[in-house]
């Protein structure tokens, strides 16, 4: 175990499959002579070059178009889009593109690219630079979407994201930057499409993912005191989504508060809740219940930004009302 | 809609059927085909199968209830379903409380299950739901938790965990009662013998016009008669008892007054030429009448002997069906118990009259302007006024009483 933190587990994990596979780049806004906003690319294009650290104009839709031919023609590209909210501007490439070509070819092509991108609010950084888009690109078949909420989830995930023959959206969380963590050794690897209980519980499942998930463990530990033993899941997968996992968790505490930073409505936890309400109705005991932003765009003002955004006494409150 | 559960026809000749025992309760979830209830005919007892899954709903009939053919009995539904029994006057109703104020509320006299059972829709968790279905538990009964007083898997639980312990302590036959008010009893089948002798006097009761005539008699000439009797027994030779020396004089007041040795047989008075006495029996759990035969005809010794025999067999449970049948007349001697002076007992059917023996207590009487203590014996003649009046029944009695005073001649005879 290595001590690391999100930022320095980007980094390293990407160093580590550049190292091991040399068809592995990467290509974004600022990533090569600044190593991206928060030094997730620091060192990369001293070590391997400009071929393999591209430093690319400010157009999204060049950056994925050029990841969708390269990946096409057998490289592996790590696009990097620094925040989700730029993703609607490269949405034809990503949407028309990236995810159909597999099928639209029968198969003669693969696109094993992986889109690095951050969401949430929580900085100041507005409306058009705070979202949390994710459930754009659950909506779209061919396109696996993962999310990692810690720095060992970050090791395992984007290395199966690089090593998939897919295209699959990598999604940061820009407030773990710092966050610290151990990070196993040597080659590791987290299937995609497998969740994660953080904490075992009985008699509520809390389940989220990315930063989230550690509102969802501090509001576990505050209704332990109140004796509700919650169980918090991290889906780390959207899609595919560990159905298994969920239902089993289900099946013993009978309750389900689905939690995102995304706004609720057609937020990813409403694809949760209805697969629940289907495959696990026989195991509710209460109504599921989801705890998201408001349907508003994300405040500039730090007193609105602070209220919008999901916060521990609201998962605890959600929890409650179903006891 | 709640499914009827209705009296079947099990046979061509089948007109009506008695529930004999339901094996489900109200509230229980039932599957379709699942045994429902016991019915009887005459001929044949059978089981009636759940005409659909659901909650067993309401129990119309009664165990023991004949009702004829297509009658209802029960009703299976949803939880919580309320039964449309308008046009449908059920035969039975156990439940008067709550037909009383149902009717209260409700003047077209449209009869409802149980009040807390009248509310249609229940909240309950799936999961709830499920258990409650896998426990049979009627959910409806169960008192919600959950937000908005939803139930939710734990009252389910805890529902049926209560369930339990209250079944557990219905069935502790040991428990004392508690201050819940719950009596605690043993339960003694009501079946073999007990159910015999409790068929036999209630239809007895049922049928005779019963009259008792009280008398009482001196018996210290009887005494007497029998001290001799038994002075100078060889070893092994039993003491004749009184009980079998009135046998030997009953037999011979009926030798005099044979209206009183009579049988009805609907359309006849049968008067019975063969004069067999029964002796009532009491057992530990219970009481038989073995018969002594044509005692008009047999020596006080041979009486004696047979009703030793009987009695011996009586209470080792060994007599045959002949032994207690054929008789014309009864006796039963509650005399040695010490306690009772008279009392009323009950014909023995198709006999039409029974001597009851009270016990013998020495009492000053008047004999020749004399006041002098005599052993008096209570006697207590019970019989059908159907065939017998009561004047022939004093007649016999005072022959009865004379023979006693005097008894040497019937004991000889």
């Amino acid at each position: 175990m290595a001590k690391m933190s999100y930022i320095e587990a980007i980094k390293e994990t990407q160093r580590a499959e550049m190292q091991r596979d040399p068809n592995v780049f990467i290509a974004g806004e600022d990533v090569g002579v600044m190593g991206s906003a928060f030094g997730q690319t620091a060192g990369l294009l001293k070590e391997f070059g400009p071929q393999r650290v591209v430093d690319t104009p400010i157009s999204e839709s060049a950056i994925i178009g050029l990841g969708v031919g390269a990946a096409a023609m057998g490289l592996r590209p790590i696009l990097v889009i620094d925040f989700i909210d730029f993703m609607a501007v490269c949405m034809d490439e990503v949407l028309n593109q990236a995810s159909k070509l597999r099928y639209m070819l029968g198969g003669q092509v693969k696109i094993p690219l992986v889109i690095r991108t951050q969401i949430g609010a929580g900085i100041g950084a507005a409306a058009q630079h705070s979202q949390s888009l994710e459930a754009f690109f659950t909506h779209m078949p061919g396109m696996k979407t993962v999310a990692a909420a810690t720095p060992a989830d970050i090791k395992g995930l984007l290395t199966a994201a690089i090593r998939d023959d897919n295209p699959v959206m990598f999604i940061e969380h820009k407030t773990l930057a710092r966050l610290e963590g151990d990070v196993p050794e040597g080659d590791y690897v987290i299937p995609i499409g497998k969740a994660d209980i953080k904490r075992k519980g009985s008699d509520v499942t809390i389940l989220s993912w990315s930063a989230m998930v550690h509102k969802c463990l501090a509001a576990a530990e505050s209704l332990a005191q109140e004796g509700i033993n919650a169980e918090v899941i991290d889906i780390r997968s959207l899609v595919p989504l560990d159905k298994e996992c969920i239902l089993n968790s289900l099946g013993k505490t009978g309750r389900l508060v689905i939690v995102h930073e995304a706004v609720e409505t057609s937020g990813y936890g409403a694809e949760i809740a209805a697969m629940v309400a289907d495959q696990g109705f026989d195991l509710l005991d209460a109504p599921i219940k989801r705890v998201a932003a408001p349907f508003t765009p994300v405040p500039f003002s730090p007193v609105l930004e602070k209220e919008w955004v999901v916060s521990e006494e609201k998962i605890i409150d959600a929890v409650k009302s179903l006891f | 809609m709640a499914t009827e559960i209705v009296m079947p026809k099990l046979g061509l000749t089948m007109t009506k059927g008695t529930v004999e025992k339901w094996l489900k309760k109200e509230g229980d979830f039932v599957k379709k085909g699942e045994d429902l209830l016991e019915i009887s005919t005459e001929k044949i007892t059978n089981t009636v199968e759940s005409p659909a899954e659901g909650i067993l709903l309401k129990i119309i009939a009664s165990e023991g209830d004949e009702l004829p053919i297509g009658a209802p009995l029960g009703y299976i539904g949803e939880a919580g379903e309320q039964i449309d029994t308008d046009n449908k006057v059920s035969p039975l109703n156990d439940d008067k409380k709550i037909e009383s104020t149902e009717s209260t509320l409700k003047p077209n006299n449209q009869e409802t299950i149980d009040e807390h059972r009248v509310r249609k829709k229940v909240k309950i968790s799936p999961v709830a739901l499920n258990l409650a279905k896998e426990l049979n538990i009627d959910y409806t009964l169960i008192a919600g938790t959950g937000p908005g007083g939803r139930i939710t898997r734990e009252d389910v639980e805890n529902f049926a965990k209560q369930k339990e312990t209250d079944e557990k302590e219905k069935n502790n036959n040991q428990s004392a009662s508690d201050n819940k008010g719950i009596l605690s009893y043993e339960a003694i089948p009501y079946t073999g013998m007990r159910r015999v002798i409790g068929d036999k006097m209630s239809k007895s009761w049922a049928i005779a016009a019963k009259v008792t005539e009280h008398t009482s008699v001196d018996i210290s000439m009887l005494n007497q008669l029998r001290t001799m009797i038994n002075e100078g027994l060889q070893e092994g030779e039993d003491k004749v008892s009184l009980t079998e020396m009135l046998v030997k004089i009953v037999a011979r007041a009926l030798e005099i007054k044979p209206m009183i040795n009579v049988s009805l047989d609907s359309d006849n008075i049968k008067v019975m030429k063969d004069i067999n006495i029964g002796v009532a029996v009491a057992l530990d759990d219970g009481l038989v009448v073995p018969v002594v035969k044509n005692v008009n005809k047999k020596s006080i010794y041979q009486v004696s002997k047979e009703v030793k025999a009987l009695v011996r067999k009586a209470r080792e449970g060994n007599l045959s069906l002949d032994e207690m049948n054929g008789g014309t007349f009864t006796i039963t001697n509650l005399g040695t118990y010490g306690s009772v002076d008279y009392f009323t007992p009950i014909i023995n059917q198709p006999e039409s009259a029974i001597l009851g023996i009270g016990r013998t207590v020495e009492t000053p009487v008047v004999v020749d302007g004399q006041i002098v203590v005599r052993p008096m014996m209570g006697l207590s003649l019970s019989f059908d006024h159907r065939v017998i009046d009561g004047a022939p029944a004093a007649e016999f009695l005072a022959v009865l009483i004379s023979l006693i005073k005097n008894p040497l001649r019937a004991i000889l005879s």
